[in-house]
């Protein structure tokens, strides 16, 4: 049977490169890199190799890298961080964040927190006014997405990060959706912290870092060994590591090229479906990833949409897997003031370095078929 | 490849349905699993051995099924309207002092209804579900709607508000078999339900205590104590609101009187309950509103069934007035007749049709 993904911002193919070097360091059976004998050192050098790797590639330093199980991960450290400390009582973000940093700023708001939200409007923007005029003095923590997983609207990390800094707030970017999509350097935006999976940048699942600038504030989430100089406690993922930095390398190159093409593909693809529906929604941004194109088919509900591009073969979703879970109509389109009708029949199609333009045109034959089922 | 016939089968992550996926499964049927989420369930509802329907726990049941027999699944949200066409109502129906049934208005209004446009939606020529019940065309080309062969188990009262076009689209695949049959099939196929508890009385009240989840969901529902009265007006005591009583109840009614007192009458707009000994709440029948037929020939006089779970009654119906309105006399004298109940109308095994209980007789 036709198996089309298009699900890249869920999770990303692994890259074959990737796969290979999981295969080998598996194979190689790692030891223990906090070891002091020689199978240990051995480890660690694979480690070091990586960590070289992973902060030229990320514009970060080495020591300013904490591997972690995901951005999950990082995102909920970051936000601990900031719960344990009693200066600043307030945190400014989107409505339009991952559940991995509003579940955690649920959860400090029972701890006296107060969480204030900037209007992200349904072209992705947010009004740079409007952060300037929410951050202050009691401002602890800006935490803003570098990408949105659901619409790859981009966000202007840098600039709210200057506002952040200059009224002494820390920063803090879930950059998941946006590592190995867009160019992005963790010293020119100066964030404090960021957070990143290797899993949504064809690497393997369960790996992630968190970069954490130098002399900012922290204190580790996972307590007890020393690892990752006592910022985050576990035996390192030996594995994961080698196979987040080759991710990242097959992800950055011919960056530039790359994302024109999708862009073609894109283009393509948008065409392809307003010749089969004209009365299709796309939701779009001046400043989108070139591999994502959230759309609507006005009348017709997602998930009977998604369900028939599943029997057909092709995999897509809502927009967040974390979110389909609960089954709810996208609170991303609905906080970005789009209908709730609209927001019902959205789906979100997203692709990456594999995706071929004969598989856009597969795609396409798809959903003329199952868009005429469901108009009949 | 061979072109199979599409089935869509409502999971509810219960042992039925499960088995109704198999058997179809079984027969060749291309089948697609889909779960309604219909409610959100509290915590304490999602306990073990819940007897609930539809929860999160049990539309991943339905999942692991779908897994095991290797057939898609999917869980659509239909939360909203749910809320609208089966709660509301219910939570109306105590509100004005009648008893209501949500299991009819789900079939009708969801199953039926929503479920079967997305099955049509998902190319399926029938709807399937593991209700015990069963379809079968006569030579005439009329569908009719037959009992399950388990009669402690038939489920024909909740389904006679199926017209023609809908049991023509409508697979019962379990209505032929026992429940014990159903549940040793699960057993012998391994499949992860075959041992659940049965889902009873109302999947969202999983305590059966309604009233208190009326006042806790809806607490706008302002449920005023008033008297509870005699046949003569005298007051007899205080009752707690309309909504904790049902026409025929006799149990927690805390008045002391020399004789047992049943409720025999709900008065919503005076807010008064009406206490009588048993003689009174035998009555001669009921007036039933939005009546519908599913054949065309039922015949006047026939049986009626006024409670799930309840024998059937002879009866002797006539067209009342409206069209959709009848007046059902009883052959003799019967007991607990229920406003806001469904009255559904039998010959032998043959669902005839069904309307609402209006006004006792």
């Amino acid at each position: 049977m036709l198996q089309l993904y298009f699900d890249y911002n869920a999770t990303t193919p692994l890259a074959p490169q990737v796969k290979e070097i999981l295969i080998e360091s598996l194979s190689a059976d790692y030891k223990n890199p906090s070891s002091a004998h020689r199978e240990g050192r051995l480890a660690k050098r694979k480690i070091d190799e990586s960590r070289e790797k992973i902060a030229f590639l990320l514009g970060c330093q080495e020591e300013e890298i904490v591997f972690t199980s995901g951005a999950t991960e990082g995102n909920n450290a970051v936000l601990h961080l900031v719960g344990e400390q009693n200066k600043r009582k307030t945190i400014v973000t989107t409505e339009t964040e991952h559940d991995s940093v509003l579940k955690p700023l649920e959860f400090l708001k029972t701890k006296g927190f107060q969480v204030k939200t900037v209007y992200v409007n349904s072209k992705g923007e947010t009004d740079l006014n409007e952060w300037k005029k929410l951050i202050d003095d009691q401002t602890a923590l800006v935490s803003l997405m570098a990408v949105n997983n659901e619409t790859g609207f981009i966000f202007p990390v840098q600039e709210v990060a200057e506002i952040a800094h200059n009224k002494g707030a820390l920063f803090h970017t879930d950059s998941a959706c946006a590592v190995g999509k867009i160019p992005l350097s963790f010293s020119q935006i100066d964030a404090d912290f960021l957070t990143l999976s290797a899993c949504k940048c064809y690497g393997p699942k369960g790996m992630g870092a968190l970069i954490i600038k130098k002399g900012a504030p922290f204190i580790p989430w996972f307590k007890g060994g020393a690892h990752e100089r006592g910022r985050r406690a576990g035996t390192l993922n030996v594995s994961g590591i080698a196979g987040l930095a080759l991710a990242l390398d097959f992800s950055l190159s011919d960056l530039k090229q790359e994302t024109e093409r999708q862009k073609r593909l894109r283009d393509k693809l948008k065409t392809g479906l307003k010749n089969i529906d004209r009365n299709v929604i796309f939701h779009e941004s001046d400043h989108q990833l070139p591999g994502t194109l959230h759309l609507a088919f006005p009348g017709l509900l997602g998930h009977t949409l998604l369900a028939n591009l599943d029997l057909e073969g092709v995999s897509a979703s809502f927009g967040s897997a974390c979110q389909s879970g609960s089954l709810e109509v996208s609170r991303v389109l609905l906080a970005m003031g789009v209908d709730e009708k609209e927001a019902a029949g959205s789906i979100r199609l997203s692709f990456g370095r594999m995706t071929t333009e004969g598989e856009i045109e597969d795609l396409l034959k798809v959903f003329e078929t199952v868009l005429r089922r469901m108009q009949t | 490849m061979k072109h199979h016939k599409r089935v869509v089968v409502a999971m509810s992550g219960g042992v039925d349905s499960s088995v109704a996926a198999l058997l179809l499964k079984k027969e060749g049927y291309e089948i697609i699993g889909i779960s309604l989420k219909l409610w959100d369930y509290n915590e304490s509802s999602r306990k073990e051995n819940s007897k609930t329907c539809c929860s999160f726990e049990d539309i991943n049941d339905a999942g692991a099924v779908c897994a095991q027999l290797d057939i898609p699944f999917y869980a659509f949200n239909y939360k909203k309207h749910f809320e609208e066409n089966v709660i509301l109502p219910f939570v109306q129906a105590y509100r004005e002092g009648r008893t209501p049934n949500p299991c009819v208005l789900c079939n009708q209004h969801v199953k039926f209804d929503r479920l079967l446009m997305e099955a049509q939606k998902l190319g399926a020529d029938y709807l399937a579900t593991g209700h015990y019940a069963r379809i079968k065309k006569d030579e005439g080309g009329i569908y009719r709607l037959l009992k399950g062969i388990d009669s402690a188990k038939d489920q024909s009262y909740v389904l006679f508000g199926l017209d023609q076009n809908i049991l023509a689209r409508t697979l019962l695949p379990i209505g032929d078999y026992t429940k014990e049959e159903i549940r040793k099939m699960a057993r012998t196929q391994g499949l992860p339900t075959a041992d659940k508890h049965e889902s009873q009385d109302i999947c969202f009240v999983p305590d059966n205590d309604y009233a208190r989840f009326i006042q806790k969901n809806y607490p706008s529902t302002e449920m005023r104590k008033g008297a509870f009265i005699d046949e003569k007006g005298s007051v007899l005591g205080q009752h707690e609101g309309i909504h904790a009583y049902t026409v025929g109840q006799r149990r927690g009614l805390s008045v002391s009187h020399s004789e047992r007192l049943y409720v025999t009458q709900i008065d919503s707009e005076r807010n008064e309950i009406r206490l009588g000994p048993r003689s009174l709440t035998y009555r001669q029948g009921f007036t039933a509103g939005r009546v519908k037929w599913i054949v065309p020939d039922a015949p006047n006089d026939c049986f009626v069934k006024i409670r799930y779970q309840r024998n059937e009654i002879p009866v002797l119906w006539t067209a009342e007035g409206e069209a959709d309105s009848v007046i059902v006399k009883f052959k003799e004298p019967h007991f607990g007749v229920t406003p806001g109940q469904a009255a559904v109308f039998y010959r032998n095994d043959e669902v005839l049709g069904g309307g609402w209980i209006e006004n006792i007789l």
